[in-house]
């Protein structure tokens, strides 16, 4: 099985731009990212908003010298291990651990060699000329190992207020000649948690100055902006989905296969152009489900392609959906009736009209429209799925049939082609003439709605928390890494998530034929596998 | 090793195709840059060689180096200048200036003036040149990964005798894609005729070979 990169935390940051395939979208993102507005990057798991921010921080760095505006990346990944007793945690925590990153990330620039006085209040104390760990850093440990002790309360003297943490980088700025502070905040607010997106939001907000640009990456569900924020006016909302529709889609997704392939799997994939077409069009513009679709089929040929798109798209895609309902209670009903819908709703009615187009020569469709008054619930299944990247939001306020307004989504094309028998034999045709302009449409009360409007199990509106102790209690092999890792964790006797996420470097150098970096990359591996499954 | 077959059979391919490259040498014997393609092929016998030695570091050497020239035999059929100063020793090849994208063989300037037909497939094969290419620089320049994946001793080993096999028939395709670009216009019927089997079985997939092909042999 190849050896990809699923995710951008695996990747060295400074050799980022060794695997950037260049779209002109992506270009247009990246130039948002790095100018001065605020900016949101919207998309599904997988479609790479990591990779972008880490695009745009590597290009600020290596023009840091002549233009000295100042990147810094954070992730917000680990909030998912933050159960203190302080009711203000998560805005805490994300003060602390912005501190921490900019004052390491200058520190690792070479700009802290005669520490500025400046520093001492972003970092909640003195700093040293070695600048070793800080308080900040300690109050963001603290939080983040809170998981260890549930009850515990996290000291926070030596915070910074806001207004103190503007002031102090607006000095920073002029004491070290820098015209700007860009903070990439990825991983920026959890899904199922509106009470974090609301504080993140506001945080966001408060944090507007003249020498801090903030962008954050965030899911499409995300959508409880808190009193403060409003989405167009405090920053441009940007999403990132790759075009299928787009003449040059297949051929862009290739370059991005072709950064990281061995020769023998280029080969393959020049011989059948075909088959390789169908899984990048089953991947609808996500290269994580590109690369792991073609880890399975190395081969290329139609008997591993129809295998590949019938396992992956037919069951795992959807075993990751289903195991969002056991880590939130209170959205079962909600994420059970999304995968019943798609399942068994959209993708036969998309799969009978195109069954009919073939037949007669016609455009067909993987689109579909809901009305823009559909119950409250329906949409935010939708939101989830849009979350898992079953369903991709096409357009907004589109006009259907008798003029009503609503919104256009097209279905995950994997999804659609794993219904059919043979998929090398049928679905290029299918991919190749697809049109937004055929979509089924399910109107404001559309019979199929029923049981999650009649349900009386969910509940969306409370921030369900996630039973943090009983998904460290699962066993590790959930975890999505590769085979190899798998077979050495078991080795060491890691098995379940807690233990994975409490092993040190150490412990994964115990393994055979594991160094140095391998254990490093191992653990980074691991631990990104651990933040993200449990993130949702 | 004689007791494997499957070893057995995929030496007799590696050497097999020698009568491939036999072909596209008869192909172009008028030509000047056709003494570059003999050297390269010697440089095959060389690797294929040592392979069946087990000096498999070798192997991959004397491949790379086939690679090269090969490749560069079609750079020199379009820069006769650059084969006669490399003929007197006063001009390297340089690998860089072959895939580079702009001037270099897969180029679209470059595939553009000989088969414009070629050119939609042109990067994809040129970033299978450079993978494969990469690959074998790791033997030569003695990459970390290459003493762990080669035998300390002189046996049999394997995953090295397979890699090496796969690597030659990846080159195949690729010389057979960047020769026939580059040709398949302007060599005689009689040339393409023996050279007809060779395209087919390594890229016959491509429409623009088929769309060639067809309209040779019907004028």
């Amino acid at each position: 099985m190849p050896d990809f990169f699923f995710r951008t935390e695996d990747i060295r940051p400074d050799e980022v731009l060794d695997y950037f395939v260049e779209t002109n979208k992506d270009r247009q993102i990246v130039d948002a990212l790095k100018n001065r507005n605020p900016t949101i990057l919207i998309g599904s798991r997988g479609v790479g908003k990591s990779f972008l921010l880490r695009v745009a921080q590597k290009e600020l760095q290596d023009n840091f010298e002549s233009d000295r505006v100042f990147p810094v990346y954070i992730s917000f990944v680990r909030s998912s291990l933050l159960i203190s007793t302080d009711p203000d945690q998560f805005k805490h925590w994300m003060l602390a651990r912005i501190c921490s990153s900019i004052i390491r990330a200058l520190n690792k620039a070479g700009l802290l060699g005669g520490v500025p006085k400046s520093i001492n209040l972003l970092a909640g104390g003195q700093v040293s000329p070695t600048v070793g760990i800080t308080r900040v850093d300690r109050i963001a440990d603290a939080y983040e190992n809170s998981w260890k002790f549930p009850e515990s309360s996290v000291d926070i003297d030596g915070l910074p207020s806001i207004d103190d943490f503007k002031d102090s980088l607006e000095d920073l700025a002029d004491t070290l000649n820098i015209r700007r502070f860009v903070l990439f905040i990825d991983e920026a607010a959890h899904i199922f948690l509106p009470e974090q997106q609301r504080q993140f939001f506001t945080l966001y907000r408060d944090l507007r100055s003249h020498c801090i640009t903030c962008n954050a990456a965030v899911y499409p569900g995300v959508t409880s902006f808190g009193e403060t924020f409003q989405p167009v006016h405090d920053a441009t909302m940007l999403s990132i989905d790759r075009d299928v529709l787009s003449s040059d889609y297949v051929d862009n997704m290739r370059e991005i296969v072709q950064k990281q392939a061995d020769s023998s799997l280029l080969t393959q994939i020049a011989q059948y152009g075909k088959n390789f077409a169908i899984l990048a069009y089953a991947a609808t513009g996500n290269p994580r489900l590109l690369l792991k679709t073609l880890a399975r089929a190395p081969k290329v040929n139609s008997q591993q392609v129809n295998e590949a798109i019938r396992e992956f798209y037919r069951t795992e895609i959807w075993a990751e959906h289903s195991t969002l309902s056991e880590k939130y209670a209170g959205h079962k009903a909600l994420i059970d009736w999304g995968r019943d819908f798609i399942e068994s709703t959209v993708v036969p009615d998309l799969k009978g009209k195109n069954d009919q187009y073939l037949l007669s020569e016609r455009a067909t469709t993987a689109f579909f429209w809901i009305h823009r008054d559909t119950p409250e619930v329906v949409k935010e299944a939708l939101r989830v799925l849009a979350y898992t990247g079953i369903v991709v939001e096409h357009a907004v306020g589109i006009k259907a049939s008798r003029g009503e307004i609503g919104k256009r989504y097209l279905v995950n094309l994997g999804c659609l082609f794993a219904h059919e028998v043979a998929p090398t034999s049928s679905v290029f045709e299918i991919a190749k003439a697809l049109t937004p302009k055929r979509m089924t449409e399910y109107g404001a009360n559309h019979g199929s709605y029923r049981p999650l409007t009649e349900s009386t199990s969910i509940n969306i509106n409370q921030g369900i928390a996630l039973a943090l102790m009983a998904q460290l209690d699962k066993p590790a092999y959930v975890l999505d890494i590769t085979p190899w890792q798998k077979e050495k964790l078991a080795e060491l006797g890691l098995s379940t998530v807690r233990d994975v996420l409490n092993a040190t470097e150490e412990r994964l150098k115990e393994a055979n034929y594991v160094g140095d970096v391998r254990a490093r990359r191992m653990r980074n591996a691991a631990v990104a596998a651990v933040l993200e499954y449990l993130s949702g | 090793m004689l007791a494997d077959q499957e070893a057995v059979e995929a030496l007799t391919k590696s050497q097999n195709y020698l009568l491939d490259y036999d072909r596209m040498k008869s192909a172009i014997t008028n030509r000047p840059e056709v003494s570059v393609l003999s050297a390269a092929v010697k440089e095959y016998q060389f690797a294929l060689f040592a392979l069946a030695a087990g000096q498999y570091r070798h192997a991959f050497v004397g491949l790379r180096l086939f690679f090269e020239l090969m490749l560069v035999t079609i750079q020199f059929s379009a820069r006769e200048i650059d084969y006669r100063m490399w003929e007197s020793g006063t001009k390297d090849i340089n690998w860089s200036a072959l895939k580079d994208s702009q001037t270099g063989i897969f180029s679209a300037g470059f595939i553009n003036a000989f088969n414009p037909q070629f050119s939609e497939s042109s990067k994809q094969y040129s970033a299978i040149a450079e993978a494969v290419y990469r690959e074998c620089s790791e033997f030569v320049h003695g990459n970390a990964v290459t003493h762990l994946s080669l035998p300390a001793e002189i046996v049999f080993d394997r995953n090295a005798y397979f890699a090496w096999h796969q690597k030659s028939e990846t080159m195949r395709v690729v010389i057979t894609f960047a020769f026939a670009a580059r040709y398949m216009n302007y060599i005689e019927v009689g040339a393409m005729e023996a050279m007809e089997p060779v395209i087919l079985d390594a890229i016959g997939h491509l429409p623009a070979v088929q769309a060639v092909l067809s309209k040779t042999f019907e004028e």
